[in-house]
């Protein structure tokens, strides 16, 4: 389906190339999905539309047996 | 009150610090880059007075009858510049329709003047507030990197030697009379590191190095750029400071070949291991002159403890994420800065 | 600056040690590496002596198992040769959080009568960030929509949610509820005809359908590594509190307000009382610095600053400093007995248990 070649650099026309600095021949490529995994809430009292909410660091209560907790 | 400048997503440390202040019975009030920005803030000007009007739904502690909330910017006792906007809206989406909709010059133009006036609105609000104690104004967190390697020299610090240019055969020289380095140097921004989105990827901008086959490969000349000696690191060091006091961090990026030139390409089955830090007393010393030479309040600085032994100076971050040092450290930086801003919000009041 | 480099722990791999053995505590990785008693003792009294100096202290006669020793603990990446030890300080294990309540628990069955709106509110107010709520009954969807809207636009940044199994709480009506509420964490359905594991989404949350029953608080205070949390913030707490009673507010089934929901002591009705008030009280916070130090055989084990204590269900009721009865390790022998042993003597703390 990603049909453009991974490199950015590749897809520049021979005038972009020749008006970016080296580095852009380095990018460093991910899929845009690894930077964007994460679970936001809006929060009222800090005026936040991006409040990032994770697990708490340890269990809060335990009631299931070992297996696979 | 303290008025704090944010972004409007992922800020948890701006959350803490604010968790923070209100534990330590501060009043604090949130007004994000975004809000400029087709949001819901509206400024009245009567006079000399200027107040900031916030929709008071979305603020803490508001009367439930309450449709807005005044703030008179005499009010503002302190102010916390976080951060503002990484992108405005009107750069990021098509502006035109129709016909004309593909036409390059004209987007630019009406871009650049949008830009100028959010710009300007932002600046207004600055500059309003620059007599009040500020962590940090804007004005002097806007560091040119280039300048502040010279200003480090001069406190002192060994710099990593560094090249601009646009001709390949002077960036081959250089990689030559590197010393220690085995042929290669790097190369990064003069300004920001970046991202660019295409499609289903991001492409950073990370430090790269290069070797002598790799300049070999590079046209005779291309657009400005810079490039560094490479040095050999033993570790990465950051610190940020805070009103005089410093806090260090080691970072050994070096077991993970991945990470080698740049810590930030983060290894997420292997972290690289991060840990507190006793700064040499010279260093310290140095890193305090140089960030009074800026007149930054606050800001973190990256050096490198190379392999030869030496502590090399790499560059500052005016307003950079300081959680990243205060968690795996476990230096309450959090509630440090809330404390820094009461201070300040005191001092003023005295003053 | 010494010449020759010593060892050094990463300041984030913390040993701990038991009675029988040892434990390095990799904080930033959230793993735990057995190591034996002798060398906790090398890496502790000799921290800071070279392999050499190590050698000759033991007289030269363990010299390939120091050898070893260092190749394992670099091997895990726990520590390196370090020339300047003095650079290298140990990590600051001080523990502080603005919020007054930090995690709560709510339960609820078919006969709770909750203003969620009024809770979640007060909760907030106390600047809760993480909360659990345990429905032991047989939840609809609907319900379970209605408490987590009632979090909508609140400080929490997670809710765990476990519910008993109805045949409409399928895979898919779960995965949207996590959709529709990003605070959702985790997802535990009880009761349920089969168990099963779904794969985290790609937001990390997982979902869980287990037959056993987890339909009253007696089914809480299990201890056993599935439980422990091997992380700076956990570590540091524990070090002066009680990791699972800090800061934390409970409201049982009824509406009592409690330190959790198994412990008899009420400190009033939500209904009645705000939890603002509840938590005034003098005596709301009595068990929160009763840390495993100061609980028998806990003090002698090495997952004691891991572990999450319950100061509920007791070897001996009476006994405010008691071993958890749920916990089947011996740290004496490094065993974890069988769970199906009988402990009559075990109970629920009485209101009162003495020290």
């Amino acid at each position: 389906m990603d049909k453009e070649p991974e490199d950015l650099f590749a897809r520049l026309s021979a005038e972009g190339r020749q008006l970016v600095p080296v580095s852009y021949r380095f990018l460093h490529a991910s899929p845009l999905a690894v930077a964007t995994v994460m679970r936001l809430v809006d929060s009222q009292p800090y005026r936040a539309t991006g409040y990032v909410c994770s697990a708490f660091h340890k269990p809060i209560s335990k009631c299931c047996s070992q297996d696979d907790v | 009150m303290i008025l704090i400048f944010s972004q409007s997503a992922m800020e948890p440390t701006t959350e803490e610090v604010m968790d923070w202040l209100e534990a330590l019975g501060a009043r604090s009030l949130r007004l994000n880059g975004e809000d400029l920005d087709g949001g819901a803030v509206c400024f009245r000007v009567d006079g000399p007075e200027v107040t900031l009007h916030f929709d008071a739904t979305t603020v803490a502690g508001a009367e439930p009858a309450a449709k807005t909330i005044a703030l008179p910017l005499a009010e503002v006792g302190a102010v916390w510049f976080r951060r503002w906007l990484q992108e405005r809206r009107h750069e990021m989406v098509s502006l035109l329709d129709g016909p004309s909709a593909e036409d390059h010059q004209l987007h630019h133009g009406l871009r650049r003047h949008l830009t100028l006036e959010s710009r300007k609105l932002g600046d207004f609000l600055f500059s309003r507030l620059a007599d009040r104690p500020w962590l940090s104004h804007p004005r002097r967190a806007s560091l040119n990197k280039l300048d502040v390697l010279i200003r480090a020299a001069q406190a002192g610090f060994a710099t990593p030697a560094t090249l601009v240019t646009t001709e390949r055969d002077e960036l081959r020289r250089f990689c030559l009379d590197c010393r220690g380095t085995a042929g290669a140097v790097i190369t990064k921004p003069i300004g920001e590191v970046d991202m660019f989105i295409a499609g289903e990827r991001s492409h950073f901008i990370f430090t790269a190095s290069l070797d002598l086959e790799a300049i070999d490969a590079l046209p005779e000349r291309f657009a400005p750029s810079l490039f560094q000696e490479r040095i050999e690191k033993a570790y990465e060091l950051r610190v940020f400071y805070l009103a005089g006091e410093l806090y260090a961090m080691a970072i050994f990026s070096q077991l993970d070949p991945q990470t080698r030139t740049d810590f930030r390409r983060y290894s997420r089955e292997r972290p690289n291991r991060m840990v507190p830090f006793r700064l040499p007393a010279e260093t310290a010393d140095r890193l305090r002159l140089l960030m009074e030479d800026l007149r930054l309040e606050t800001g973190s600085a990256d050096l490198l403890q190379a392999r030869d032994g030496r502590v090399v100076f790499l560059e500052i971050n005016p307003v950079g994420q300081f959680g990243m040092v205060s968690k795996p450290c476990n230096y309450h930086l959090e509630r440090k800065l809330a404390e820094a801003l009461i201070r300040k919000e005191l001092d003023g009041q005295r003053a | 600056m010494t010449s020759e480099p010593v060892f050094a722990l990463f300041a984030c791999c913390v040993p701990v040690k038991g009675a029988r053995r040892s434990v390095v505590c990799d904080l930033q990785r959230q793993a735990l590496h057995f190591i034996p008693n002798g060398l906790y003792e090398i890496l502790t009294e000799h921290s800071g002596k070279t392999a050499a100096e190590i050698k000759e202290i033991y007289e030269h006669e363990v010299d390939s198992e120091i050898e070893e020793y260092f190749d394992f603990l670099l091997g895990h990446e726990l520590g390196f040769w370090c020339d300047d030890p003095a650079r290298f300080p140990a990590i600051d294990l001080t523990w502080e959080t603005p919020e007054r309540i930090t995690n709560a628990i709510l339960d609820v069955d078919e006969r709770s009568d909750h203003d969620f709106g009024k809770l979640l509110g007060e909760l907030d107010d106390l600047g809760c960030k993480a909360l659990e709520v345990r429905c032991f009954h047989r939840a609809s969807l609907d319900e379970l929509r209605t408490i987590l809207e009632a979090a909508r636009r609140g400080r929490l940044r997670s809710i765990d949610l476990l519910a008993g199994y109805a045949p409409e709480l399928t895979p898919d009506a779960l995965a949207t509820l996590a959709t529709d509420h990003q605070r959702l964490s985790s997802i535990v359905i009880h009761s349920a005809p089969e168990s099963r594991q779904l794969p985290p989404d790609r937001r990390g949350v997982a979902v869980t359908y287990r037959t056993e029953a987890i339909d009253s608080p007696r089914c809480c205070g299990k201890i056993h590594p599935g439980y422990f949390a091997i992380d700076l913030e956990t570590f540091a707490e524990a070090q002066k509190h009680n990791t699972c009673l800090n800061r934390k507010l409970s409201i049982d089934a009824r509406g009592e307000i409690k330190n959790c929901p198994s412990l008899a002591k009420s400190f009033g009705n939500a209904r009645d009382v705000s939890l603002h008030s509840a938590l005034a009280q003098r005596d709301f916070a009595a068990l929160w610095s009763i840390n495993k130090d100061q609980i028998a055989v806990c003090k002698d084990c090495e997952f004691r600053y891991v572990c999450t204590d319950c100061r509920a269900y007791l070897l001996d009721p009476g006994d405010l400093y008691s071993k958890p009865s749920k916990c089947t390790y011996d740290p004496y022998t490094a065993e974890w007995r069988q769970p199906a042993e009988e402990r009559t003597s075990a109970g629920v703390l009485r209101e009162g248990g003495s020290r």
